[in-house]
């Protein structure tokens, strides 16, 4: 099992390399280059600010260098090993260090301050939704399995098919338009994570003189429920087919045929046997859903208002702040590069068949 | 040569019966077509999925080739002065003209299929995609948008004798300046003179519902065009050599499959500009690892097979081997995901046109769904509804045509194999 | 003669189809005895396995039907036995092994842990006793390592050791009847053979009996005591393996037997069933062999005989009217040897249900086969 786990982890490595390329490539190669930001604001600068400006862009990655420099310098600032240079630029060895992911160049802050104050909104909107996807999409999958051919089946499949097609962007504005709304009905709130109260309530929900106040941890729940929402039911619409396909599989295996000769009963052929062999499609899937699901959670905190990573980069697109752009998709892809490989270990675990050799 | 069979109603019946002499043998069912992509698109469209989808499709084929006549600030015809005129056909750009030709030509080839083979209906539909295009951008030029409510104007003052209007009676690009009310500023609510309303500009949302078809039909059809032929090249070549190939590929497959591909796309679209044709080669470059994934398998499974070793064992040159013998058999996933993709490749520009950051100055049913929810925290509901509708329809009918190719071509395999 | 273990009278099973119904198993009935191995034999199509599968209620059963017919075990119908009481049957008393050694066990689990499924639920054990069960049933069929190999997961093992396994599983709740469908067809031919011997060792030491499919004589040969052979939906022939290889009666029967190549014979080529199985959903009136059967087509060239002349598979031929108009009828026409065919040695034998409580009287060393 060891020697799996560190053959994969070394293969991930090219990868690594190649996904830093790509996004490096991305500003690079663009009009302009590195120092693109810098000729498009030339209007709107004062000389002190082009110039330090310039000395920054200069350090991090070496204006008019080659390009080959310029990904070298950059890729050793951003990694968490490397050779570590002091104020004066002088090289003082290789080790660890802290990735230094840039500085932005409207908010003056370091990104990784910034990255690391929206990421855990972000974390927490994906991290909900997968057991949502999960539960429901498992559930349906089976239901709708079982019952193959019937009403319930068809008008659940075209159901979901629908459901999928739905733009998340769509749904999100309705839900805010329609049930946020003080013209209409209001559900929700209007958006954030908590209320601007948030920080005087308790944690638990109580009745006190006042009637019944939410409690730090009620109101959360309300202010993620929309926004779980959205995300999720594109995910489970799309898992559930999977999942009904797979059930529909092994329903019909040879293995199935031999429990019941052995007396065992439909149900619990269907949950020992069956699910267990169906929910493998399951985790292989995941590795097609979590990218969707970071891409997805940018719409969601623009539309919601959340401080998410992903609004974070929207605002920095508008405001052509290259650095934090660049950062944000470089975390974006660490983090779902980490999801996949979690996810190839869960499988691992989870089929026998995987080989450990 | 191919592992393909006919699929049951068009074969006989399997071993014929025995019955007393007297009884005619079965009739021969008339000659089933030859080409295998036929017989899949003839089955697909019997489903009642498929149908429904190929319909909202054909709408948005329609509005996207008509638009100018459907949607126009500029009248159909005209008589001033005596003589006849027709603004709009005066002021058809390249794309119109570009359009309306290629719909004539598919027409044409649609009739024509029994008589020409295959080949050559496919070399003309190719040819002309690409040919008719570019000739029609160097020979017409864009059409001014200026005073677009000139012709409003002289119907009012009494200049026109007759004139026939296009259904809706507004542009795209007309703000409708000539009608503006103060006390009732843009967006204003559906009405009689806006079947939808207006948006924040002033322009008709109707009227850049219409014309945004053609984006998304562009958006589909190009976007995913490059992703297929980047992604089934790639995973050929995986499939067939294997060994470092395929390692290699594997890297490029997860690197590209790693980072979300919105974020790709928002990074992309913030260095390189927000062109709407280079938005167009952005989707296909980030939307192709799945192709490459299926042709892989597909080339993988049958480079195998005998009738691979056979081609390669007569000398054939591995080029042919892997264009004409193996990519027409290993296509069939490919056809399945390919529209599932245009439904994706449509929902990612429309997110992008959402964001703020489509294609400028064009109208697509995004950006209009952007202007729903205003800063102040305004719900303009017609800007959320209507636009909202065509997305999910257009992506709905692409998914509903892909589920269809799936049962058509899925079970009948499974059921062969076994 | 002791009671039958086993009695299937006229079974009949319909499957309801969209395209209407389909009747594979028509007014089969054999019987089988304590310590008796039974073959059934015939080709791919003609009900076999799906009267196996309805011994034990295995098929789905809104498609399938039992229009008629009873399976007498124990004193009780199994095709009126309520689910419930059936699973009590299923692995504790009538036990089933599969084709595919390869994807009948579940990849997901420990073959112990499938074993000892069994044993829990027919034999009241738990937990350590399960698995020492477990371990004695892998240790009875002769796998080395029992214990360790409780920990094994079925893609490990080789197909001759999971069908190993798939015995151990079924004889781990000692059943008193093995249903063993095609249990070496896919196995290699030295596999199949110790396979098959590890199943009459056990059933001696235990004895048990066997119902045994096939279509391979050579299988028969070596380990039926009786031999039932179906064509299309039918039994036609019904004997001890003895009688049947010595003097096969039905036409059907004997020219499979031609059909063998034999060392030492000389022919140009081999002899063949001209024509192919009939479909279900389209059998032949009269009797079902007739579109193929040599006999029939001898009879007519005789002078005297009464012909119709019949197409099948683009070539027509004369056939005694007789077999397209009547079905013929299950008759013993030698002591303990029934066939279904109008022609053979002794046409007028009494129609009566075949039942042999016999066993081999000697093991044939040589396929010592009629001409």
């Amino acid at each position: 099992m060891l020697n799996y786990v560190i053959r994969r982890l070394l293969l991930i490595f090219p990868t690594l390399i190649g996904i830093t390329l790509v996004v490096f490539g991305t500003m690079s190669l663009s009009p302009g280059g590195v120092g693109a930001n810098l000729l498009s604001e030339e209007g709107s600068m004062r000389p002190q600010e082009r110039e330090a400006r310039r000395k920054y862009l200069n350090q991090r990655f070496g204006l008019d260098k080659p390009f080959v420099v310029q990904y070298g310098r950059w890729l050793n600032n951003v990694l968490p090993i490397g050779w570590k240079y002091n104020d004066a630029g002088v090289s003082t060895g290789v080790g660890f260090k802290v990735p230094d992911l840039g500085r932005s160049f409207v908010r003056e802050r370091p990104v990784v301050d910034m990255i690391a104050e929206s990421l855990p909104a972000t974390l927490l909107l994906n991290v909900l939704t997968i057991p949502f996807i999960y539960a429901i999409a498992i559930t349906s999958g089976v239901y709708a399995a079982k019952n193959q051919g019937k009403w319930m089946d068809v008008g659940t499949g075209t159901a979901f098919l629908a459901l999928w097609s739905i733009p998340s962007m769509w749904a999100g504005v309705m839900l805010i338009g329609f049930f946020a709304s003080k013209d209409y009905v209001q559900i929700f709130p209007t958006g954030g994570l908590h209320s601007t109260e948030s920080g005087t309530m308790q944690f638990l929900p109580a009745w006190g003189a006042n009637g019944f106040s939410r409690g730090y941890l009620l109101d959360a729940v309300w202010h993620l429920t929309a926004p779980v929402l959205t995300m999720t039911y594109g995910g489970f619409a799309f898992m559930s087919k999977v999942m009904r396909a797979s059930v529909l599989d092994n329903l019909s295996a040879d293995f199935v045929r031999t429990a019941r000769a052995k007396g065992v009963s439909d149900r619990v052929t269907l949950f020992r046997h069956v699910l267990r062999n169906s929910i493998l499609p399951l985790i292989t899937m995941a590795s097609s859903l979590l990218p969707g699901l970071l891409g997805g959670s940018i719409i969601v905190e623009r539309i919601f208002s959340i401080n998410g990573m992903g609004r974070l980069g929207l605002t920095a697109i508008e405001q052509r702040d290259s650095e934090v752009v660049l950062s944000i998709t470089l975390v974006a892809s660490m983090l779902t590069l980490t999801s996949i490989l979690i996810a190839d270990f869960c499988y691992t675990i989870a089929d026998p068949r995987v080989s450990y050799e | 040569m191919s592992s393909i069979s006919l699929p049951p109603g068009l074969a006989g019946p399997i071993g014929s019966p025995a019955q007393p002499s007297g009884e005619a043998p079965p009739r021969l069912p008339r000659e089933a077509p030859k080409f295998w992509l036929a017989i899949v698109l003839s089955q697909t469209v019997r489903r009642t999925g498929a149908r429904i989808g190929l319909a909202w499709v054909a709408v948005v084929v329609f509005c996207a080739v008509f638009a100018p006549f459907l949607a126009n600030s500029r009248p159909l015809l005209i008589k001033q002065n005596g003589a006849w005129s027709s603004p709009v056909i005066q002021s058809m750009n390249w794309a119109d003209v570009a359009l309306l030709l290629l719909t004539a030509i598919a027409i044409t080839l649609f009739f024509l299929r029994r008589i020409l083979s295959g080949r050559w209906l496919a070399i003309s539909t190719l040819g002309s995609i690409f040919i008719v295009p570019i000739v029609c951008y160097h020979v017409f030029p864009e059409q001014d948008n200026a005073r677009l409510g000139r012709f409003r104007q002289m119907q009012a003052s009494g200049e026109l004798q007759n004139v026939v209007w296009a259904p809706i009676r507004y542009s795209p690009e007309d703000h409708q300046r000539d009608s503006f009310d103060r006390n009732r500023p843009h967006p204003q609510k559906p009405s009689d003179a806006n079947a939808l309303g207006t948006e924040r500009i002033g322009a008709s949302v109707l009227s850049r519902m219409i014309h945004a078809c053609r984006i998304a039909l562009a958006v589909g059809f190009i976007a995913e065009g490059i992703a297929v032929v980047i992604g089934v090249i790639v995973g050929g070549l995986m499939g067939y050599f294997a060994g470092w190939v395929d390692l290699l590929g594997m890297r490029l497959v997860e690197i590209f499959s790693s980072i979300p591909s919105m974020y790709l796309l928002l990074t992309f679209v913030a260095f390189f500009g927000r062109d709407l044709y280079l938005i167009m080669v952005i989707i296909g470059i980030t939307s192709w690892t799945g192709y490459a994934y299926f042709t892989r398998a597909e080339f993988l499974r049958l480079r195998k097979q005998d009738f691979v070793l056979a081609a390669v064992a007569s000398g054939v040159p591995t080029w042919r081997v892997l264009f004409t013998h193996i990519l027409p058999n290993g296509l069939t996933p490919v056809l399945v995901s390919l529209s599932f993709g245009v439904a994706s490749a449509i929902l990612v520009e429309s997110t992008l046109s959402f964001l703020g950051l489509g294609p400028e100055d064009t109208a697509s049913w995004g950006s209009l769904l952007n202007q729903a929810v205003a800063a102040g925290g305004g719900f303009y509901w017609w800007l959320a509804t209507f636009p909202g509708i065509a997305i999910f329809l257009t992506v709905f009918s692409y998914n509903l045509i892909g589920e269809a190719l799936r049962d058509t071509l899925d079970p009948r395999f499974q059921g062969r194999a076994r | 003669m002791s009671d039958a273990l086993l009695e299937i009278r006229d079974l009949n099973v319909e499957f309801h189809t969209p395209r209407g119904n389909v009747r594979p198993v028509r007014d089969v009935s054999l019987s089988i005895f304590p310590g008796q191995t039974l073959a059934l034999v015939g080709e791919s199509g003609c009900g076999k396995s799906v009267t196996a599968l309805s011994i034990l209620r295995l098929l789905p059963e809104p498609p399938a039907r039992y229009p008629a017919g009873n399976i007498i075990y124990a004193g009780r119908d199994l095709l009126k036995t309520s689910e419930r009481e059936m699973r009590k049957v299923r692995g504790g008393q009538i036990a089933m092994i599969f084709q595919e050694p390869m994807t009948s066990l579940n990849p997901v689990y420990t073959i112990g842990d499938q074993i000892a499924e069994a044993v829990i639920l027919h034999q009241n054990l738990h937990g350590s006793a399960a698995r020492k069960a477990a371990e004695e049933a892998l240790h009875a069929v002769g796998i080395a390592d029992p214990r360790r190999r409780l920990s094994d997961y079925p893609h490990q093992l080789s197909g001759g050791m999971r069908q190993r396994v798939m015995i151990a599983m079924a004889l781990s709740c000692k059943p008193t009847l093995l249903i063993a469908d095609e249990p070496t067809t896919a196995l290699d031919v030295t596999i199949q053979a110790q396979i098959l011997e590890l199943l009459r060792k056990l059933q001696k030491d235990r004895g048990m009996s066997i119902l045994l499919i096939t279509h391979d004589l050579g299988v028969v040969a070596e380990n039926a005591d009786v031999v039932a052979v179906m064509y299309a939906s039918r039994i036609v022939e019904y004997a001890r393996v003895e009688d049947l290889f010595d003097r096969p009666q039905h036409p059907y029967t004997a020219a499979l037997f031609r059909s063998i190549p034999k060392l030492g014979q000389p022919k140009d080529r081999l002899d063949t069933i001209s024509g192919t199985v009939p479909n279900p959903a389209n059998f032949p009136a009269g009797c079902k062999f007739h579109t193929r059967c040599p006999l029939t087509r001898k009879l007519a060239g005789e002078a005297g005989a009464e012909t119709v002349e019949i197409s099948n598979g683009g070539e027509t031929f004369r056939v005694v009217a007789r077999c397209v108009s009547e079905e013929p009828e299950l008759r013993e026409v030698l002591g303990g040897h029934w066939s279904r065919c109008h022609f053979t040695e002794n046409a007028a034998g009494s129609i009566t249900t075949p039942k042999l409580d016999a066993k081999r009287l000697t093991i044939l060393a040589t396929q010592e086969v009629p001409a």
